[in-house]
């Protein structure tokens, strides 16, 4: 932690391997979160982010490659480290006869701090507000949400340098979501480390700074959402007029020209976008949309390969 | 009631090994019992001398039962017909809860009451498998004792009996589970009631009215209120009464409906006792990793104290009437002292360091629990939640563990408290140390239990719960039956409540303790370099 390079980064992977048995649920995963960036961790079910994770957390040992936290082993350095650390589990598991607001006192403590400060005990009161969280019920008559709201809250309610949060808003309703991105902002606006592994793209889209996606064990593709797009086509739309369609697929970077219910769609290479402004001005096209590349579309492209793979053993199936 | 034989082969599938192991368990107990008593007690003669002074002493008549001849058949009745019948009630009640309020809780019974299955074909298949793993139960009994040249009518009300016992059961456990909103409020009521259960004969047994020839007992009033009574007022081999397990299957069905009734008026998911709300914020004594493994084992580990203080109540009040009854009978001295290694000496006192070596056991069952909780935090991932704080493994193990050695000696030492307590106030205060020295001995053999299970934790995270009640269940058995059954000594040797001294008898044999502590030391310093090297196994 002393030295200028363990300051910058918080989370540091490579080539990391976790063998269970004969699967290999890791195999040479990369992975680098600065200090106080919000890094979004994608990545479809199975892929190795919650045994990412549990290594991060010094729960499972490696198999192979190194992981560091705040520059230490997560393995042997776990209880220190564990003392910066705010985890959100994917699957929260409660102590059935304790009440939630038992357990949230309870991690706090665990993790070294006094429930009895008014500081604390404001925040939680904010934060037991804030999620609409009933605290004295028993945790085994929580739904998924609500289990999920001990963990956060408790998490949320003590500060901490790094936020571990496995998928933290899958058992969330729109509206406590909408609260959880308001406190993750707070977060990063002050300055704390975040790994958010998600499904839910438009949350990692709208939180996070940087971005890892990762497939089979490894990481397939890293960076700022603005240096992925740059990889990929944008797409551009605007209303059928009877000239301007036709004048359109002249333009040599156009791609995948399609007319279809009114409106002339078409793709282009993302840095290409601003010399082709001036040519759809010059057409005078009307109803004019610029949609960059959604992180969906980033996501489906690097997994596209299983879709078309599954479409077609369906379609295998149907003709059966 | 659609897909009741979905759901019946779906649950015979999910249990085929357990109920396998409950089946041929029971009856390999059955089998090793058979032949043993069969060779150790051979005549009518040497029968007679052990049922003449059996009758003698109100606390034996409680174990084991009340004698009604000394035919090899009723002979066995006595020793062990009870606590067979014990073994199905148990066997039935966790069947029951497992597929009942345990499918609840998880979800499960959500998931198959949305389908056309309903509501109430998941219980009526939970029965019907229960009645099946009962009518296996009587015919393996049936056979080993057909097997070994019994009559066939005692055999088979025997073998009914012990079947009967566990249907009746089969209704408590699903009762229990309508009633209470956690599996484990369900079984431990369940259970316990079968411990009441065992204590109603009991008393009956020992107050009964007993035959001039000095050889039968006709049991109180008490023993006809418990299931386990009705088993032996069937008098197998001394009698053959059916009409008693007519009394099991009308209870049986008594429950099943009050379920049904129950299960029509509650919401899925709900218990009859509503679930109290709790505290808002977590008191100061829910201020650690320590305050945690306490808070979640407080009940289970005040159960078994409860156990174990009554055992001690038992045996400080009636130990004393029933010595000075049968004192001056040689034959006596077999008996009693075969419950204690190298035990023979003053009667009373060789009773004390029996008594206190069945509170050593319920102890023992304490403390495997302490470590088949820590399993249970394992697998349902609240271990993770925790080990993600400061808390590092070792002192989350540690702390289960400390937990498990305090409340073990704190029982221990009220135990002895209690006893010395009862023959004090009896008129001997001469034993009351020496009571409290018999129970906090118990404590190496104790800590055996613990550091073996402990180190299985450790290295089979997986197999932690059943090898705990394996453990529990050989050691109890080897350890209480094997010098009635003369087994060789290496076998009887597996026990460690045969390495214990046998205080408060002249010339203890102190070489055990050291043993069993340097054992315990080294396999719990094994089981902590272990779980500080292992991955947190879950599910």
């Amino acid at each position: 932690m002393t030295t200028a390079a363990a300051v910058k980064t918080v989370i540091e992977t490579r080539g990391l391997e976790k063998q269970f048995g004969p699967v290999r649920a890791l195999d040479g995963l990369d992975l680098a979160v600065s200090a106080g960036e919000v890094h979004g961790f994608l990545g479809p079910n199975g892929a190795g982010k919650s045994t990412t994770i549990r290594i991060l957390l010094g729960l499972a040992r490696a198999s192979g490659g190194t992981a560091t936290v705040f520059g230490d082993d997560p393995w042997n350095a776990a209880s220190v480290l564990h003392s910066r650390i705010a985890y959100v589990p994917g699957d929260v598991a409660l102590w059935p006869n304790l009440s939630g607001g038992e357990a949230i006192d309870l991690i706090a403590r665990l993790r070294g701090n006094d429930t009895r400060n008014a500081e604390y005990t404001t925040r939680r009161r904010e934060l037991s507000e804030a999620f609409q969280f009933d605290p004295t019920r028993k945790a085994r008559a929580y739904s998924k949400g609500n289990r999920q709201k001990v963990a956060l809250i408790a998490a949320l309610a003590t500060p901490a340098d790094l936020y571990i949060l496995d998928e933290p808003t899958s058992g969330l309703d729109p509206v406590m979501e909408a609260v959880f991105s308001r406190e993750i902002s707070r977060l990063a606006a002050a300055g704390a480390t975040v790994l958010l592994s998600s499904h839910i793209l438009s949350e990692v889209e709208r939180l996070c700074d940087r971005v890892s996606i990762i497939r089979a064990g490894k990481t397939v593709e890293t960076g700022t959402l603005a240096q992925m797009r740059h990889l990929t086509r944008t797409e551009i739309s605007f209303a059928v007029d009877g000239r301007s369609d036709t004048q359109v697929a002249t333009i040599p970077a156009v791609h995948d020209v399609v007319v279809a219910d009114g409106r002339v769609t078409f793709t282009v290479d993302s840095d290409a976008v601003n010399s082709l402004l001036p040519r759809l001005a010059s057409l005078g096209v009307q109803g004019l949309t610029i949609a960059p590349p959604s992180l969906e579309e980033l996501f489906l492209r690097h997994y596209g390969d299983d879709i078309r793979g599954s479409e077609s053993s369906l379609e295998k199936a149907a003709a059966r | 009631m659609n897909g009741i034989g979905t759901l019946l082969r779906m649950r015979l599938r999910l249990d085929r090994w357990q109920l396998f192991s409950w089946v041929v368990g029971i009856g390999l107990v059955m089998l090793l019992t058979v032949v043993a008593v069969g060779r150790e007690y051979a005549t009518d003669t040497e029968r007679e001398a052990v049922l003449r002074l059996a009758l003698t002493n109100p606390a034996l008549l409680a174990l084991r039962g009340a004698p009604q001849n000394p035919s090899s058949g009723a002979f066995l009745a006595f020793q062990i017909l009870a606590f067979m019948a014990m073994l199905a009630a148990f066997m039935s009640t966790f069947l029951a809860v497992r597929h009942s309020r345990a499918d609840e809780e998880s979800g499960r019974a959500e998931l198959i009451s949305a389908t056309s299955a309903g509501r109430v074909s998941p219980t009526i298949a939970t029965a019907i498998e229960g009645t099946i793993a009962n009518i296996l139960l009587t015919v393996v009994v049936i056979l080993v004792l057909l097997g070994n040249g019994l009559d066939p009518a005692g055999s088979t009300l025997f073998g009914l009996g012990i079947g009967g016992t566990g249907l009746a059961f089969l209704g408590v456990g699903l009762l229990s589970s309508q009633v209470f909103s956690t599996s484990r409020g369900a079984n431990g009521w369940a259970a316990s009631l079968a411990g009441v259960a065992y204590l109603l004969r009991g008393i009956g047994d020992a107050t009964g009215t007993q035959g001039a020839d000095g050889l039968t007992t006709t049991s109180g009033w008490e023993s006809w209120l418990s299931p386990l009574g009705w088993a032996q007022q069937m008098l197998p081999f001394a009698g053959d009464v059916i009409w008693p397990v007519f009394l099991d299957l009308a209870l049986a069905v008594v429950l099943f409906l009050a379920t049904l009734a129950l299960q029509s008026v509650r919401d899925t998911g709900a218990g009859i006792v509503p679930a109290r709300s709790g505290r808002a914020t977590a008191s100061g004594a829910l201020g650690g990793q320590l305050g945690l493994a306490w808070r979640l084992q407080r009940s289970s580990i005040i159960g078994w104290g409860v156990g174990a203080l009554v055992i001690s109540l038992f045996a400080g009040s009636l130990g004393p009437a029933s010595i000075d009854a049968v004192k001056n009978n040689p034959a006596v001295t077999t008996v009693i002292a075969s419950l204690v290694p190298g035990g023979t000496g003053a009667m009373l006192k060789v009773f004390v360091a029996a008594m206190m070596g069945i509170v050593g056991l319920i102890v023992a069952g304490c403390v495997l629990q302490v470590v088949m909780r820590l399993r249970q935090d394992e697998a349902a991932g609240t271990a993770e939640l925790v080990l993600a704080t400061r808390v590092s493994r070792i002192r989350w193990f540690a702390s289960y563990l400390a937990i498990g050695v305090i409340a073990a000696a704190i029982i221990l030492l009220l135990s002895g408290v209690m006893t010395g307590a009862m023959l004090a106030a009896d008129g001997d205060q001469s034993l009351f140390g020496e009571t409290i020295a018999a129970a906090v001995v118990q404590l190496p053999a104790v800590l055996v239990y613990l550091a073996a299970l402990g180190l299985v934790f450790s290295i089979v995270p997986r197999a932690t719960i059943a090898v705990g009640w394996a453990l529990l269940a050989v050691g109890t058995f080897v350890g209480t039956f094997g010098g009635i059954m003369g087994l060789p000594n290496w076998v009887r040797g597996v026990a460690p409540s045969t390495h214990t001294p046998a205080i408060p008898l002249p010339n203890p044999d102190w070489s055990g303790v050291w043993w069993m502590l340097v054992v315990s030391v080294i396999a719990m310093a094994l089981a902590f370099v272990v779980v500080r090297r292992r991955d947190l196994a879950t599910g």
